[in-house]
């Protein structure tokens, strides 16, 4: 049968599927998880989840369900994609500043994913642990349709 | 203010539930085969219930918002509807590759 949804057999690149009840778990709980467990460190985690943690759900949520459908949720490449969103975001941190013309904007920027490079890839490890743990087996295996 | 809040609750939501439709006229349209009309029926349900809810949950979080930007009125309502429909969008593609995934599933199982 041919349609829209079901096309014919062609070389297709095989898709995962994200389990939303599992995906929307591990993103909320992997940060919570790891301020948990890290919160002992002058409180510096818990003060970092107040003021990324809005940060991490507008950029990760659409970031996320577009990079787990193509790969597996390993928390290490979850960790690697963190950071490396963390290093592009300067890009349009320092357009901003020399657009505007000031330097406080950069600094501050840059101190911002500084931390972002630290806590960001923290929390998407901790997110992808989680993840792994709780999705289904439906869900678990890549299907090239 | 309440206009826009308003206005933003009307578009979201109405985008909601124009894309929960789809999914349950994607899976009527599946279910004209006679072999697999049970499974796209009752996945389509399924899975046009989850993303409804899990929809609205996103849309009002979303929303919560724009009480919080008094300031900016009117670029926190274009921010949060453009990011509503980018994930309302999102789980669109989901929803409809679960659909595609369990219709794969019953066609090999049924070869």
């Amino acid at each position: 049968m041919h349609s829209m949804i079901l096309p014919p057999p062609v070389p297709y690149p095989p898709r995962y599927i994200i389990d939303p009840v599992a995906f929307f778990v591990a993103l909320i709980g992997g940060p919570l998880l790891f301020t948990a467990l890290s919160f002992w460190a002058l409180f510096i985690p818990v003060f970092a989840l107040g003021l990324g943690g809005p940060l991490y759900l507008v950029i990760g949520t659409p970031l996320l369900l577009c990079y787990l459908r193509r790969n597996d949720g390993d928390p290490g490449d979850l960790a690697a994609l963190a950071f490396k969103v963390m290093v592009l975001a300067l890009v349009p941190i320092t357009l901003l500043a020399l657009l505007i013309g000031e330097k406080e904007v950069f600094g501050f920027g840059f101190a911002f994913s500084g931390f972002g490079m630290i806590f960001g890839p923290a929390w998407a490890y901790f997110s992808g642990w989680i993840y792994q743990r709780l999705r289904r087996e439906f869900f678990a295996k890549p299907r090239s349709f | 203010m309440f206009t826009l809040a308003f206005i933003y609750i009307a578009l979201a939501f109405g985008a909601l539930a124009a894309l929960a439709t789809m999914i349950l006229r994607i899976g009527a349209l599946l279910g004209t085969c006679p072999d697999s009309s049970q499974t796209a029926r009752a996945a389509a349900v399924i899975i046009a219930t989850g993303f409804a809810a899990i929809g609205a949950g996103g849309v009002i979080l979303i929303g919560a918002v724009l009480p919080m930007l008094p300031d900016a009125q009117l670029a926190g309502f274009l921010g949060a509807l453009g990011f509503a429909a980018l994930c309302l969008g999102l789980g669109f593609t989901q929803a409809v590759g679960t659909l595609r995934a369990v219709m794969f599933d019953a066609r090999t199982k049924a070869a």
